[in-house]
């Protein structure tokens, strides 16, 4: 009685997990397959077979992906920090207001990205009119942006981590004669270290696609991919905007799983 | 480290979200007092009229009841495709397990607005899903599924599932797994170990993936603007109109402000609720 | 004008306009002009046939930065009073309204320096003192033919022939919030007498059963993909973008209110105030109109060019004659919105859209 009844449980497990796999890729087959003709206007199926639609991506594009991946680690980099340290104040200092400090944290998870990029070109605008720096059309000015954007996405799983966080092993570690410095940097973050991790993945992943945050912070010859492709459909649909997504989306794939191994050990680690 | 040195790291993010976000949306927000004189141009008289029509016109609450049912249900499918693969990584370290992480970073790897696109060519009335119904006869005439809620939640959910499992995994993973073996030493079969150990010490990655889904969905445009079809609409969609098309900023920062709220007050709630319920003997 | 009279005019603008160039060629040399446009493969025609004759005559770089007309006007509400983020702005004439009602767009053009705009009709050459349109965007309806006459569907010679029950689901309708306004405001000056009234193209749009909503045009070019759409009520220039998929499309136009036959909306080219290289967009927007640029405007992009010598051309290939107006009267036989009135009701065509159609 009992085996068949453990064995449904991996049963249901591996069904469903299916089910969700195939869910996940069938957009992306679908756009893949989108991408395959000559360049041009994308219709399904192509009048031939033909890759060119690949080979003839024009350069700007690279820029453009890098301009993104820049972004999105710079931005990512400052989101981990921010987002650690008022997680751990949160988890560990005793905060009197600690509910709205934890609201104040996750506000930017909760007003919608459009507002943010108005709000931030209406911010920019006013600051360049009193004299400030001119911030529009920057690098700086997006990464501002960004940063306070990834901030709640990486306290709020760090936060999720600490809760089932031991910290007798901090007092341990300390009466064995550790630095404070010494205890956080040997003891506290490689246990956190994962969920830090975890929090950056997808701070980034949501960077590199933020078109509502950065449509109106972008200037004039200024590349960035996820404008990029929302401004290039606005005309018209072209296979190479299929091909340019699914080799991001392919390159980001090969450089999770080379990174896996590493990934997996660390989460190991901490398990 | 002590407890108040902790305490201080905090003015390092506040600060920051203070200058930077805080500045910004208060400028932002600042407009809802005020009136628009059309296509960006703001009348700075303070008054309560653009709160007030928000009020009187039962249109927008329904819109906004319409985006809270729909963000629900996203969170509740997400949770439910979402814990499954946490703990299938959880139980395999195999190649397979693997390659289903990376579909998942991949998945959410693909620009928005192009996943979009490929919902829009699988969902049309000539497309593989009407193809399918119609070839196993099913169905005699396609369905319309491009403007439906059920297309815009399809949508949401893949957008969605990366960003709940990734949430979630850190927590999954954390799980001791003595507790799991305990609990199988005691002859609880996989289905009591699953309810009884392994679903409450998910609790907190589950509540904060549900309540990140949650806010992200209430203010996603990008997804359901273009599985909208035009026909349905989202309170997102609301905002970008005015904020978009009629440069009534004034309005899109009464809507923004009332999303926000909105937000805010069932993420403190369900907070709240997940602190009563929390084991106490956590710490 | 003959056809070999307008070529050599033709001719010597050009050879006049590279002879300037030369000159013009230090003066200009090492500056970079930046232009705000739409995106996609109109960015790269403007790329390979606007740019290289540009920069011929002048020696100066290009920047682009692309988007629609209204995102373009809210950047430059918020550099309002500074240095200009961009030189040249493409907009559709409903936002020019606007962004010169806020004085956000250089006025005073000198058009000794824009020669080309000779080729256009009167009306377009200096249009509220601020610059010429540079083509124009015929508002109708495109329809399969095939599918029709499959369907054994007259060709439709009215808006209500699209309310026709065999038609339910194959009509594709532009959002409000989308470009193509002017068509509704035609409709409802024909059902109403008054074009700001919406309620004549409410009316229209809810008789149509099941349309196919677009507010983009990707969505428009995928679910055409998909085959659902017979119909699509919008401009001459999708005819060939669409066709890629449907060889046998017609694009028709409807006798509207007065005597007009079409509807006409103007694409703009504008010098944005405060521009630092106001002289040096003169030289763009000249290129612009140029009449070989405008020609391959209509047969690469498929949209009407305002230079009607351009437009003569192109209306001799069969194909592109009922996309163009290659006669200057025609003008008068376009209905053409009239913003100072569409404009300020807006918000409210929004509202009742939305709750019309938005369920």
């Amino acid at each position: 009685m009992k085996p068949r009844f453990e064995q449904g449980y991996w049963l249901v497990l591996e069904v469903v997990v299916g089910i969700a796999m195939a869910f996940l890729l069938l957009p992306l087959i679908f756009v893949a397959l989108n991408s395959i003709g000559p360049a041009g206007l994308a219709y399904f199926p192509p009048p031939e077979f033909s890759i060119s639609s690949y080979t003839t991506i024009p350069v700007k594009w690279l820029w453009s992906t890098l301009a993104a991946i820049g972004l999105g680690l710079s931005s990512t980099a400052g989101g981990a920090v921010l987002g650690t340290l008022a997680a751990l104040a949160l988890a560990r200092g005793g905060l009197r207001a600690r509910g709205l400090v934890e609201s104040l944290c996750r506000s930017p998870l909760q007003i919608p990205s459009l507002v943010l990029g108005v709000a931030f070109l209406q911010f920019y605008s006013w600051a360049a009119l009193s004299g400030g720096p001119d911030l529009r059309g920057s690098y700086m000015g997006l990464a501002i942006a960004h940063t306070a954007v990834a901030t709640p996405f990486v306290m709020v799983v760090v936060l999720a981590r600490l809760k089932k966080f031991d910290w007798y092993l901090e007092e341990a570690a300390q009466g064995l004669g550790a630095s404070p410095m010494q205890t956080f940097v040997m003891v506290t973050l490689p246990i956190i270290a994962p969920a830090v991790l975890s929090g950056c993945f997808f701070a980034f992943l949501l960077s590199i696609d933020n078109v509502p945050l950065s449509l109106f912070l972008v200037g004039a010859g200024q590349p960035l991919l996820p404008v990029d492709l929302f401004n290039s459909i606005q005309f018209d649909l072209t296979r190479t905007v299929y091909a340019v997504s699914t080799i991001v989306s392919a390159i980001t794939t090969v450089v999770v799983a080379t990174a896996f191994r590493r990934l997996t050990s660390v989460f190991a680690a901490s398990g | 480290m002590s407890r108040h040195v902790y305490a201080r790291l905090i003015w390092a993010p506040i600060l920051y979200l203070a200058l930077s976000l805080g500045v910004a949306v208060f400028i932002f927000l600042r407009n809802s007092l005020y009136t628009s004189a059309g296509f960006g141009s703001i009348v700075a008289t303070v008054s309560a009229s653009n709160f007030q029509k928000l009020v009187s016109d039962s249109y927008y609450a329904e819109v906004l009841g319409e985006t809270i049912l729909v963000s629900f249900i996203v969170v509740v499918i997400s949770a439910c495709l979402s814990l499954p693969i946490a703990l299938y990584l959880r139980h395999f370290s195999t190649a397979r397990a693997r390659i289903y992480l990376v579909i998942v970073v991949a998945s959410s790897a693909m620009s928005l607005v192009v996943r979009a696109l490929g919902w829009i060519s699988i969902m049309n009335d000539n497309g593989p899903i009407n193809g399918l119904l119609k070839a196993l006869h099913l169905i005699e005439t396609p369905i319309a599924m491009i403007g439906t809620n059920g297309a815009i939640i399809t949508g949401l959910v893949h957008g969605f599932v990366p960003v709940f499992v990734l949430t979630l995994f850190p927590v999954t993973q954390a799980i001791d797994r003595s507790v799991e073996q305990a609990a199988e030493g005691l002859g609880a079969s996989r289905w009591q170990t699953l309810f009884t150990v392994l679903i409450p010490l998910s609790m907190p990655g589950l509540v904060s993936a549900s309540l990140i889904t949650f806010a992200m969905c209430m203010g996603a445009y990008t997804t359901p603007a273009l599985l909208a079809g035009g026909k349905a609409m989202l309170f997102p969609i609301l905002i970008q109109q005015q904020a978009m098309v009629v440069l009534n900023y004034p309005m899109a920062a009464t809507l923004a402000f009332v999303l926000t709220i909105i937000v805010l007050g069932i993420t403190w709630s369900s907070l709240a609720a997940a602190r009563y319920f929390e084991p106490k003997e956590a710490r | 004008m003959s056809g070999y009279l307008s070529r050599v005019l033709t001719a010597f603008a050009v050879a006049g306009a590279l002879f300037a160039g030369n000159a013009q060629a230090q003066e200009f040399a090492g500056k970079t002009l930046k232009v705000a446009t739409f995106g996609g493969s109109w960015q790269e025609w403007v790329k390979a046939n606007v740019e290289p004759k540009f920069k011929a005559a002048t020696g100066a770089n290009v920047e682009y930065i692309s988007g629609f007309p209204m995102k373009h006007l809210t950047s430059l509400i918020s550099f309002k009073g500074q240095a200009a983020p961009f030189d040249v702005v493409e907009l559709s004439d409903d936002v020019t309204y606007e962004a010169l009602k806020q004085d956000l767009l250089q006025t005073g053009l000198d058009m000794a320096l824009i020669p080309n705009a000779q080729y256009l009709p009167e009306p377009w050459r200096n249009m509220d003192n601020a610059g010429p349109a540079y083509f124009v965007v015929l508002q109708g309806v495109i329809y399969d033919a095939d599918k029709f006459k499959a369907a054994n569907i007259d060709a439709p010679k009215s808006w209500d022939d699209l309310a026709n029950p065999a038609l339910a689901g194959h009509v594709a309708l532009p959002d409000v919030s989308f470009t193509y306004r002017p068509i509704y405001a035609a409709i409802d000056a024909e059902k109403t007498g008054d074009q700001a009234n919406f309620k004549g193209s409410l009316d229209w749009v809810s008789s149509i059963k099941n349309p196919v909503i677009y507010g983009d045009a990707p969505t428009l070019q995928t679910r055409f993909g998909g085959g659902e759409i017979w119909a699509v009520v919008g401009a001459a220039g999708y005819l060939q973008r669409l066709s890629a998929k449907s060889p046998n499309l017609r694009f028709v136009m409807f006798p509207g209110p007065g005597k007009t036959q079409g509807i006409g909306a103007l694409g703009q080219v504008r010098i944005v105030k405060n521009s630092p290289n106001a002289k040096l967009a003169h030289y763009w927007i000249n290129t612009f109109l140029d009449t070989e640029v405008q020609v391959s405007l209509a047969q690469k992009i498929g949209f009407a060019p305002a230079n009607i010598n351009a437009a003569k051309t192109a209306a001799q290939d069969p194909k592109l004659a009922p996309l163009v107006m290659s006669d200057a009267s025609g003008l008068e036989k376009l209905f053409q919105a009239d913003w100072s009135k569409l404009n300020p009701v807006l918000p409210d065509w929004i509202d009742r859209w939305n709750r019309a159609v938005r369920r």
